[in-house]
């Protein structure tokens, strides 16, 4: 077992440490401003009405939180792909096991889906890249395939190469929204949007027109919560960072406090720069901005607004020389996230594989680029893969896709129990109160896994336990074949530490399932008494979780050979850029 | 002359061509958006967007 971790360590110090804390930051920045802000706003204004500030300020303090016990453990313990790694050193393989699989469910899901936006925004001017069903055509595979290969490339020629291009095109998706509100808040700007109530009703307000329960379901279901998430591309590529112990924590509160600060502010320009009157609905009437069940809109201009919000407004009010830039971004946007989602997803396949969940083949590092290219390679694979044409497959990734927050639960038992456990290892970052904000980090991130809505969370449940099957496939191919690089999730130790994980996807499905109708429940437990169930039951399994921790066999080499922060390890001759 | 210091001056030659492109087209149609105005404005982000990664590569 020793043997197998100071070959994953080896791994690990071939990797280049090449990255500055600028690159750091700008890497989970680039996740946090990904494709989603052009849109974010109008989902969550005609979800919450004006009162979809609040929702931004409670994902983005939720998420800030989270934040804050991952920079403890990032600095602490920087590796590539490191978020999979979390959950077994602080619980063992089986729990290790299913939060590494949900996050990969995740991570390798999102350049094809990325991909798939940008040809999407090229078909309203070239309609042969889509079927009218809205599956791609072979042209249309094509487009997003040499994409994918393109940043694939791009990729392959160095995480320093990678992330100066990632660096460019997150200062153009910084500069860009920010001016963009600026603009917009000195042109056009109808205070009176903000309290302009259409339809009167008992408690309504025109800050709040449909309630508080919709405030809170905006945070899950309008992206908000997603968009904060990118936070985490720090953490993953903390294994190639020069020095992580600054610069991880650094990169990942920063990250979400600019991002907080910018989705704050292009939700506020949004809503002031609305005009109903031009929309032909009465003012006030935010819920007209999506589509009804028969996915027909009140009037064809909101149809216009809904497929490119602020493109419109800035035509609209006759800023041309912004409406060109923001159509631009469409395409800008979601090619850098896409770059930056093929690296973090071969980190995390990269992260398994050091793990012994996944075989050990992928953690090969090529020694010229620095980079593990099989599970490049692979992730490139699996992205052709989504390409398929069924439409099914479109739902089923946005799914999948909130099952990243799941494997944020980790995070606040992690930082307790390497206190108890691991206190010889140094922190660079200490959170202050973690008492209180780690429990607070698991409930947060329970709640934002109950607002994703049923039946999501049942399918979340269901796609986390087929990784149980994928890996028993591997490891009986392996274990009959003599190789024990995959290693075992099921002895007792394993279990009784890691148990709680599968448990807790099934309660959350139950309490999604019983809970409040607006999130898709039976409102067997309607709101407010929802949120108090989930809150107790978080805070139950939080205690379970912390009580369960271990002292995994990573922790115990790391301590016992100062392996706490892995060195670059000096080749021969060449060398990636 | 390395390549990423030439390869930021071509960055801020296209960067510069595709804003040029871009008032052209604003002020010679301030009302319709074309594709062709987007197009210019593409031109003139990946302008930007390599002149700052040849000039972070050139400093490194």
């Amino acid at each position: 077992m020793l043997a197998d971790e100071v070959a994953r360590t080896r791994s690990d110090r071939k990797l280049r440490k090449a990255l500055t804390t600028w690159d750091l930051l700008f890497l989970s920045l680039g996740g946090i401003i990904g494709s989603g802000w052009l849109f974010a706003a109008l989902d969550a204004s005609a979800i919450a009405g004006p009162a979809a500030i609040i929702s931004w300020i409670i994902g983005g303090v939720i998420v800030l939180i989270i934040a804050l016990n991952y920079a403890e453990l990032g600095a602490m313990i920087p590796r590539s792909g490191s978020i999979v790694r979390y959950g077994q050193f602080s619980h063992g393989n089986l729990a290790g096991f299913f939060l590494a699989w949900a996050y990969f469910l995740s991570a390798v899901s999102v350049p094809a889906i990325e991909a798939e936006g940008v040809v999407g925004y090229a078909a309203a001017y070239y309609p042969s890249l889509y079927t009218s069903s809205g599956v791609l055509t072979i042209t249309g595979i094509i487009f997003a395939g040499l994409l994918m290969t393109l940043f694939f490339f791009l990729n392959y020629l160095g995480v320093k190469m990678m992330a100066k291009t990632n660096t460019g095109m997150t200062w153009w998706k910084l500069i860009l929204p920010l001016g963009t509100i600026i603009v917009l808040v000195v042109v056009h700007f109808n205070i009176a949007n903000f309290t302009t109530l259409a339809v009167p009703a008992a408690g309504a307000t025109g800050f709040m027109p449909y309630g508080f329960a919709p405030v809170m379901g905006a945070v899950a279901t309008s992206g908000i919560v997603f968009s904060f998430l990118g936070f985490r591309q720090g953490l993953d590529y903390a294994g190639e960072a020069k020095t992580p112990q600054k610069s991880v924590p650094l990169a990942t509160i920063f990250s979400v406090v600019i991002g907080i600060v910018v989705y704050v502010g292009l939700q506020v320009a949004f809503i002031g720069a609305v005009s109903f009157h031009s929309l032909g609905v009465p003012a006030g009437s935010w819920s007209a901005f999506l589509p009804n069940s028969n996915n027909v809109f009140a009037t064809s201009a909101l149809k216009v607004l809904y497929s490119a919000p602020f493109a419109t407004i800035a035509s609209s009010v006759g800023l041309v020389a912004l409406t060109y830039l923001l159509f631009a971004d469409a395409y800008i946007s979601p090619s850098g996230t896409l770059s930056v989602y093929l690296g973090t997803s071969m980190r995390t396949l990269f992260g398994m594989g050091t793990l012994g969940l996944l075989p050990k083949q992928l953690t090969k590092v090529n020694e010229k680029r620095r980079i593990p290219v099989l599970p490049l390679i692979l992730t490139l694979i699996i992205g052709f893969i989504f390409f398929a044409p069924f439409p099914s497959w479109y739902k089923l990734v946005g799914f999948i896709t909130s099952a990243t927050v799941f494997t944020y639960l980790v995070g606040g038992p992690a930082v307790r129990i390497f206190r108890k456990h691991a206190s010889e290892l140094k922190r660079p970052f200490t959170l202050k109160g973690s008492m209180i904000l780690s429990p607070i980090a698991f409930v947060g991130a329970s709640l934002i896994v109950y607002w994703s809505g049923w039946p999501l969370v049942g399918d979340l449940a269901i796609a986390i336990y087929i990784g149980l099957v994928v890996y028993l496939i591997f490891y009986f191919i392996h274990t009959a074949s003599g190789d024990r690089s995959v290693i075992s999730i099921f002895s007792a130790r394993y279990v009784k530490a890691g148990i709680w994980v599968p448990v807790y996807i099934l309660v959350l499905s139950l309490e999604s399932f019983i809970g409040e109708s607006y999130l898709g429940g039976s409102n067997f437990v309607p709101y407010p008494y929802d949120l108090i169930m989930v809150v107790v039951v978080a805070v139950v399994f939080y205690i379970w979780a912390v009580m369960s921790g271990i002292k995994s066999d990573e922790i115990k080499q790391m301590i016992e050979s100062d392996s706490q922060y892995v060195q670059m390890e000096e080749f021969g001759e060449g060398g990636a850029r | 002359m390395d390549k990423n210091t030439s390869a930021f001056i071509i960055s801020l030659v296209v960067t510069f061509i595709g804003l040029g492109l871009l008032i052209y087209q604003t002020y010679t149609d301030s009302v319709a958006v074309h594709k062709i105005g987007i197009l210019y404005a593409l031109i003139f982000g990946i302008g930007v967007m390599a002149s700052i990664a040849f000039f972070q590569m050139r400093r490194s």
